[in-house]
């Protein structure tokens, strides 16, 4: 997703979760303070959760021509061969998940799970 | 490109770029059930707090591996520190033939009983001549 897209879709959610704000608070006029604050966390934790998700996919890394093409296993000393993506999800704050698709690679060899870093 | 071995299969440039840990947990949630289980009574009641928190529901299985998983990199850690300073720690002096230790003591008056407290201890090197 590109910057632009990536605001306009925030923007949308942002004013999705402060309407619905809005008529939680419409809907519970006596509520405590600590009712807010769980309420407004629950609303907030959905867009916070696709914020990481959009973020930590605008990266390079996420292509495997762009970032580990010509990189060889470092046990068998064969070239790396992309393999197509494949998706991750990790569970975040407020019970969200948030999901990677990152394209990634074997050793033809070996086969083993072994990252580039850096 | 440095490479480290990983528990999945596959060669994942995008985990490895963003520091992702093993695991469901993102790094944060990872920590922080980590740090819980550290300093809580058992590791059955840091998943439940931890849920509690941040609404991730962690089994006590879980809660101990990623635990036991952060201790034993920190012991690692420790002990490359320790290494590294024995590596670069100056000779040390030579010692002395003879050490002598000395105790003293004070006896003070309390209203109802009398206390002996060793109040200093004194480390030297013994010599020919005081």
């Amino acid at each position: 997703m590109k910057r632009g897209e990536m605001q306009a879709v925030w923007r949308e959610l942002s004013g999705e979760v402060m309407k619905e704000v809005e008529h939680w608070r419409e809907q519970h006029p006596k509520a405590t303070f600590r009712e807010i604050e769980v309420e407004i966390d629950q609303q907030l934790a959905g867009l916070r959760a696709k914020m990481l998700s959009d973020t930590a996919m605008a990266s390079a890394a996420t292509d495997w021509e762009e970032r580990a093409a010509g990189e060889v296993c470092p046990k068998c000393r064969v070239k790396l061969e992309g393999k197509g993506k494949k998706k991750r999800k990790l569970e975040t704050r407020g019970g969200q998940e948030v999901e990677l698709v990152r394209e990634y690679g074997v050793c033809p060899k070996c086969g083993q799970g072994i990252f580039p870093s850096g | 490109m440095a490479f480290v071995r990983s528990v999945g299969k596959g060669f994942f440039p995008l985990d490895e770029e963003l520091a992702l840990l093993p695991g469901k947990l993102s790094p944060q949630a990872h920590e922080e059930l980590v740090r819980l289980a550290g300093w809580m009574p058992s590791f059955e009641k840091a998943a439940e707090v931890f849920e509690d928190f941040t609404g991730i529901e962690v089994s006590k299985g879980m809660s101990r591996n990623y635990t036991e998983e952060a201790g034993a990199a920190y012991e690692e850690i420790q002990n490359e520190e320790v290494e590294e300073v024995e590596r670069k720690k100056p000779p040390a002096m030579e010692g002395a033939a003879k050490m002598l230790i000395s105790a003293d003591g004070a006896t003070p008056h309390l209203r109802w009983v009398q206390v002996w407290s060793p109040s200093c201890m004194g480390f030297g090197q013994k010599r020919e001549r005081w």
